[in-house]
């Protein structure tokens, strides 16, 4: 697997040596999740998902019922964007104490050509012990993001390399699956602390 | 509450030196307790800009400028979606941009520029700002490093609104008086190309570029400035930079370029008067406001083809998509609503009274809100996107508040 040294030089590969885009990933919402309320047209967030966790055990959305999940999206080349969100959680987490425990915070990979279970067991093991890493065929993947509205899009760059282009938030869910509420990349820690304490 | 209290010799070195100027702008602080909850609307009559907690829906402060600005950049790092700490304010009557630390929420600096910047655009390192002034044919490219003007690019036909490639070495320039895209080199301020827009079937009958004839209106007439615009009423382009659009509403077509390589993809036929066309957060659609006949197109991005023509209202001034993009805010300033559009089945499925005229809008980093400016009461509508309702009415924001700009708006990495 290829990974990025520095920001600077993906940053430098992707501009200059650009030349090719194609596509990946769904890129066309779930139609089925949708409901009315009154006269408001509700769009659910999050539902079923058959994945592989980073030790290599197939698990569900439904294996994780009794804990709130905190999921984000990204890959393990992500040059910025994952390895912070994933500190933020991290400091998130040290902050709830002892509350943690209630919490199981799920880092999915929109790249599971490269994010094998064991390259994202590496990837993961930078960060809080509780993170657990998920990855899949293709289309379990897909499907992941397709509940979540995680949009992602493949960029290959002339050397063969790629970069994905990828929705940044991060999702809170209740210990019963329901969508609770998600958090915009950068949102301080403790400010994410405070509102997942406030959910319990 | 705003900001934090650094300490004063930190903040005379970030205000009184070239090396911590230079300091604020490679090193994003994390000022006013998170920039992005706070959501910064400008003034028709005063040059405070009020400030807008968005936790609380309250008003925190205000902004004071020295005089009214006629536009606010809040720039952030591409990367990172992350604040550079400073703000920009373009200013008509001494024809400068002014620079606001916002950490102090103190002027740092004006840059002049000697004629009216109407349109300002930043590049994506947060170096570079492109400034037009359509009446003098000119657009000033400005180094914030260096705080002066580098080049001017002169000769151009109305340009006004612009968008940089995606590497930051070209910028493109939609000119209002003439059918064409100006393509600029940034290092070299030097037109490198011309790219004509509109109906490729058809040509000008005097040869006179946006003069068309033969049932093509020859242009409309902005209602705010009175102008003529023959050429490109409108130039933005797709989030993560590689596609632009170019509106031209004389003959109610779309122009999709490929901000790589400066090549016309498409040309799409829209409803009448494109006057406005914004591609959601995620790239995956392109919506646009059709003002002639009060229609909605909404383009597939994917196919590049018109996918849903939609009812909307008369004179719509922008959209805000939130809500995982499944949802667009489209305010109408002559009905005194908010129309909310599925974008998953294109729609109106909501319409929501305002008290008085919308101005612009802004969504929230993530996705929750849309805030718009009621200039005709001081207030700012809050509406709860996810549950597409107004859930609030912020009063005495200022005297005529017109805009809202908030930083990061977007939650995607690229």
């Amino acid at each position: 697997m290829k990974r990025s040294t520095s920001t600077t030089a993906l940053a430098t590969v992707a501009f200059f040596a650009l030349t090719t885009l194609s596509t990946g990933g769904p890129g066309v919402y779930a139609e089925s999740k949708i409901s009315t309320i009154g006269s408001a047209k509700v769009f659910h967030i999050g539902g079923p998902f058959e994945l592989i966790d980073h030790s290599g055990r197939a698990v569900t959305d439904e294996f994780y019922r009794g804990k709130y999940l905190l999921i984000s999206f990204g890959y393990t080349s992500c040059p910025d964007i994952c390895p912070t969100t994933l500190l933020e959680i991290s400091m998130t987490l040290d902050r709830l104490g002892v509350d943690a425990r209630k919490i199981q915070p799920l880092f999915i990979t929109l790249d599971p050509e490269r994010d094998s279970p064991q390259v994202l067991a590496e990837y993961v093991a930078n960060f809080h012990p509780q993170i657990s890493g998920l990855t899949g065929t293709a289309d379990q993947v897909a499907a992941a993001a397709k509940a979540f509205r995680a949009y992602y899009r493949k960029t290959v760059l002339t050397d063969g390399d790629y970069v994905l282009d990828h929705s940044t938030i991060t999702f809170l869910m209740a210990p019963d699956g329901r969508y609770l509420t998600h958090f915009a990349f950068g949102t301080p820690p403790e400010i994410m602390a405070r509102r997942i304490k406030n959910r319990f | 509450m705003l900001g934090r209290a650094g300490p004063t010799t930190a903040v005379a070195v970030r205000v009184g030196t070239m090396a911590g100027f230079l300091l604020a702008v490679i090193h994003p602080v994390a000022a006013l307790d998170d920039v992005r909850r706070y959501v910064f609307v400008p003034d028709r009559a005063t040059s405070e800009v009020a400030i807008i907690d968005t936790e609380s829906d309250e008003l925190e402060t205000a902004l004071r400028l020295d005089q009214i600005p006629n536009q606010l950049l809040l720039p952030t790092d591409a990367s990172t979606s992350r604040p550079l700490g400073f703000l920009l304010a373009s200013n008509t009557v001494d024809d400068s941009i002014a620079v606001v630390d916002l950490e102090t929420l103190a002027m740092v600096r004006r840059i002049e520029l000697g004629d009216d910047p109407d349109r300002m655009e930043i590049d994506r390192d947060g170096e570079i700002v492109a400034a037009s002034s359509v009446e003098a044919g000119k657009v000033f490219l400005v180094s914030l490093r260096h705080g002066r003007v580098l080049r001017t690019v002169s000769g151009l036909h109305g340009p006004d609104t612009m968008v940089f490639g995606p590497d930051g070495k070209l910028l493109y320039v939609g000119n209002l008086g003439s059918a064409e895209v100006s393509v600029i080199d940034v290092a070299s301020g030097q037109v490198v190309g011309e790219i004509p827009i509109g109906p490729t079937d058809r040509r000008p009958a005097s040869g006179r570029i946006g003069a068309y004839t033969a049932g093509d209106r020859m242009g409309i007439v902005d209602p705010g400035t009175q102008r003529l615009i023959s050429g490109v009423v409108n130039l933005s382009r797709t989030s993560f930079g590689s596609r632009g659009f170019a509106s031209h509403a004389a003959s109610d077509t779309l122009t999709v370029i490929d901000l790589r390589t400066q090549e016309k993809v498409k040309t799409l036929v829209l409803g009448d008067v494109p006057f406005r066309t914004y591609a959601t957060a995620d790239s995956l659609q392109l919506i646009s406001l059709n003002n002639g006949d009060g229609t909605i197109s909404v383009v597939s991005m994917r196919t590049l083809e018109e996918v849903a023509r939609i009812r909307g209202a008369r004179d719509m001034t922008g959209v805000n998509t939130g809500w995982f993009e499944t949802t667009a805010v489209i305010p109408s300033r002559a009905e005194n609503k908010a129309l909310v559009v599925d974008l998953t089945e294109p729609g109106v499925i909501a319409e929501i009274p305002l008290p008085s005229s919308p101005e612009t809008g802004v969504t929230t980093p993530d996705g929750t809100k849309v805030y718009i400016a009621l200039s005709k009461t001081a207030q700012v509508a809050v509406i709860d996107v996810s549950k597409q309702r107004l859930v609030k009415v912020i009063d005495g924001v200022g005297k005529e508040p017109w805009g809202l700009y908030m930083a990061g708006a977007i939650a995607y990495c690229h």
